[in-house]
């Protein structure tokens, strides 16, 4: 070999072992526990996260006034030591245990005031602002109709005393306390580094975590927090959260060992692992349904939405479309919450039923029925869904429903100006109680986007907002659903269930209607 | 040097270019990057497009992206609401370089011995066989080759990490995918050129003087022989860094790839453009890169551009 290509070759092999070295810098030791997060979160930010996941992280970084056991999903006393409600309801007097922020500083019932302002202020950019419009004047405050703070229901006598008056009596406003949106921020911290707060180097948190290091699409590090008042909490030193996009690597992560807990899996495999012992399965509060445009015909005319409800076969799809343990759905409120029994309304397989109400409305076995399109979200899932659904009806009801597919974004703006005929939908409970599932469809309602309008509906759901007998309570909504199941401005597909492939030693993660868990809880057996 | 300057200059138009289009793309696009499941409230609305400038004309919110560009401040991020732009790129470029960098090396590694190989061996089995798997590598799609290699290096043998990015081991399978088709793609390119090179009158003459093959293969032919390679790493280059996009979604990369396709399905609008002006700035350099290099291996090529 002449010295020309000597000098190549080592130049080749100096260059290589260059790039070798770029990766051959120590990583972290592992976590004691870590989780493949399915998709990065948007922002850790409190008062503007919307997901589960992350929803999961703040609670593992900040503590609001009340938090729910994971277990009984029942709030427990949290900063706030302690509460007095009145008698009729309306105000919540807490009182603040001594609690820190990691920078040492105190927390107070003040920093609970200004983040409460926070999500209030005009300026502010939350969609969960109507999480505070239970407070009293807290939507008028919001839509700019009184502009004095001192006004809305949260005053801060003193360092550890919060009082809260309300709009209305709310039996659930001490899980709405628990709820991440309202949990304090710092104000220094904010104030100081704008967007940037919530970045390691910076974000200042109460909770039982700090994050130590986030890089977008690839790691959140949480290590104990030194200035967490609960000292038996929590459990582990460290946690990893791994950003994994698609379910299939996801997968793949877990089962080499990559990580100890998934909250999903490809549906593909879903028969097989629910074979398996390490997989946690738990009816959820959560639904997947199709919303009707009622304006338009042909779903004006509700025997239609009806006998388009009574001809699907909702358990073939559960059994042998979405195989992941999903149960049929038979309404809208999935079954779980606390005193409520969901709408007994005869929504399962009838088809002929529903042949009869489609010849009562005109289409006597399908017969000058326009064609209908069904818009779903790009997703292999969502097809199968749309594609079983729409052979489903053609069968039972001989019309022709052709589904649509299109980009998520996409179907989200049509969803909100209602421009579709038929349509993909799902809802996620915010708190177990069946008004975050019913207060969506009362007239003009921001989440009714079917045009579906009842005034019976409507005074049934104002009924439940005035009345303090529990039971009493639930019977309205009861009826209020029943209505809705009716009326069918929805067809009910089948409630999601949590996922969770979790490592036989990990405990402290218990099934419940809500997915939830605080990384606080778990341990190592 | 006239002509590097000429270059340069030429390519900032293009960019700007690249800019506007992008923008007003993701601007036609259907969809808004601020609808969601849950019904957003009017006053959120008007906030969010208030703080993101979306609530001034097209024309004006182009400018102010201009103005800010010619700053070299991106924006911020539409859907990750904590992140600018710069810092989002400034941290998953180098990801998606390091990775394509590795890549590169391990192509022209196999890649060029391979090609070598086969023209020194020409029509022996060894020649087909390098040849074959090399048609193999260049028709497989990233994600057969990714699913084949995880499910035989970390399901079957348990060697490698099936994904993540925690550390040197997890670099290998990625970067392997992502030079398949380059590795092939290279030998076969050094094959027929160094073929090419053989057949030439010089070459016989020297093998007529007792030249030796080896010799008469690296001292003469691979000379000449290089020149293709050396301008197909160009588009080498930039098709490795852009085209990692399955790879990294596959192996959970946390490069660039990963963002640019988020940045379209969320209408992250100046993530977008973001990645789409990081891709075009790419594209050009390493194509000037390319042409730079080949004219220092081939001094026609700089005679030519001179005249």
């Amino acid at each position: 070999m002449t010295r020309q290509n000597l000098l190549f070759v080592l130049l080749i092999l100096l260059l290589l072992s260059g790039v070798v070295y770029l990766y051959f810098r120590p990583d972290v030791p592992p976590a004691d526990f870590s989780m493949v997060l399915t998709a990065e979160e948007r922002t850790l930010d409190p008062a503007l996260c919307t997901t589960l996941t992350g929803a999961r992280i703040i609670r593992a970084l900040f503590e609001g006034l009340t938090r729910l056991d994971s277990r009984t999903l029942q709030p427990r006393p949290a900063i706030a030591r302690s509460w007095e409600i009145s008698d009729n309801g309306l105000r919540y007097t807490f009182h603040l245990r001594p609690a820190h922020w990691s920078d040492g500083s105190p927390v107070t019932a003040g920093d609970f005031r200004y983040s409460w302002h926070r999500l209030l202020s005009p300026a502010s950019t939350a969609e969960y602002d109507y999480m505070l419009f239970y407070l009293k004047n807290g939507e008028k405050y919001r839509k700019g109709m009184i502009s004095d703070y001192n006004d809305v229901g949260v005053h801060a006598p003193d360092d550890s005393t919060l009082i809260v008056d309300l709009e209305e009596p709310t039996p659930y406003f001490l899980e709405i306390t628990a709820f991440e949106s309202l949990m304090p921020i710092n104000r220094r911290c904010v104030e100081t580094y704008g967007i940037r707060w919530t970045h390691p180097e910076n974000m200042v948190t109460n909770g039982p975590f700090v994050m130590t290091f986030h890089q977008l699409n690839y790691k959140i590090r949480l290590e104990k927090s030194r200035t967490f008042w609960d000292t038996t909490r929590p459990h582990f030193n460290t946690i990893d959260l791994f950003v994994v996009e698609g379910l299939n690597s996801a997968f793949n992560m877990y089962e080499t060992g990559g990580a100890d807990l998934i909250d999903d899996f490809p549906n593909l495999i879903a028969p097989e692992i629910l074979k398996r012992s390490d997989k946690l399965i738990a009816p959820t509060l959560g639904t997947y349904f199709y919303r009707f445009n009622t304006a338009q015909p042909p779903f004006h005319d509700a025997r239609v939405r009806r006998a388009f409800c009574l001809a699907v076969d909702r358990e073939a799809i559960v059994r042998h479309v979405t195989q992941g343990g999903e149960v049929a759905a038979t309404s809208l409120v999935p079954p779980g919450i606390p005193g409520y029994s969901p709408a007994e309304a005869g929504l399962g397989f009838h088809p002929e039923q529903a042949r009869a109400l489609m010849t009562e409305a005109g289409f006597p076995a399908g017969k000058g029925f326009p064609a209908v399109e069904l818009l779903y979200n790009t997703s292999e899932n969502h097809k199968k869904i749309a594609e079983a659904v729409s052979r489903m009806l053609q069968k039972e009801l001989g019309v022709q429903v052709t589904p649509v597919n299109v980009e998520w974004r996409v179907l989200l703006e049509r969803l909100q100006r209602i421009d579709f005929q038929f349509c993909r939908s799902s809802w996620y409970g915010d708190y177990t109680d069946p008004n975050t599932f019913l207060d969506m469809f009362v007239t003009d309602g921001g989440n009714n986007r079917t045009h579906w309008s009842e005034a019976a509906y409507d005074s049934l759901l104002a009924l439940t907002r005035t009345t303090t007998n529990p039971t009493s309570r639930m019977a309205f909504f009861q009826q209020a659903e029943t209505l809705l199941l009716t009326e069918s401005p929805v067809l009910p597909l089948y409630y999601y269930v949590t996922k969770f492939l979790v490592k036989p030693d990990i405990r402290g993660l218990h099934p419940n209607i809500r997915g939830f868990f605080h990384f606080a809880d778990l341990y190592r057996n | 040097m006239a002509y590097l300057v000429r270059r340069l200059l030429i390519s900032l138009p293009v960019l700007l270019c690249v800019a506007v289009f992008s923008f007003l793309l993701v601007h036609y696009a259907p969809g808004s990057p601020f609808t969601s499941e849950k019904n957003i409230s009017d006053e959120t609305l008007i906030a969010l497009k208030k703080e993101y400038g979306l609530d001034r004309s097209l024309p004006m919110q182009l400018a102010l992206y201009l103005r800010n560009l010619s700053k070299g401040y991106l924006g911020r991020s539409v859907y990750y609401k904590d992140q600018t732009v710069n810092e989002i790129i400034a941290t998953a470029l180098p990801v998606s370089a390091k990775l394509g960098l590795f890549a590169l090396m391990v192509a022209l590694l196999i890649g060029i011995p391979i090609g070598i190989l086969s023209a020194y061996r020409k029509n022996s089995w060894l020649d087909h066989a390098s040849m074959a798997v090399s048609m193999i590598g260049i028709s497989l799609p990233g994600f057969v080759l990714a699913s084949l290699l995880i499910l035989f290096f970390s399901f079957y043998l348990g060697w490698l990490p099936a994904v993540g990015y925690a550390g040197p081991r997890y670099v290998i399978l990625p970067a392997l995918t992502l030079s398949a088709p380059y590795i092939a793609y290279l030998a076969r390119l050094t094959r027929a050129s160094l073929l090419e090179v053989l057949s030439q009158e010089y070459i016989t003459t020297a093998r007529a003087k007792g030249v030796s093959t080896a010799r008469l293969l690296f001292r003469h032919a691979l000379k000449n022989g290089i020149l293709p390679v050396i301008s197909f790493l160009g588009p080498a280059s930039a098709g490795i860094l852009t085209g990692s996009i399955v790879v990294e979604k596959i192996f959970a990369v946390p490069g660039l790839g990963i963002n640019f396709i988020h940045s379209a399905l969320h209408r992250d609008y100046f993530l977008a453009i973001g990645c789409a002006l990081v891709y075009g700035a790419l594209l050009i350099s390493f194509n000037l890169l390319a042409d730079l290099l080949a004219a220092a291996a081939d001094p026609r090529i700089a005679h030519d551009r001179a005249g």
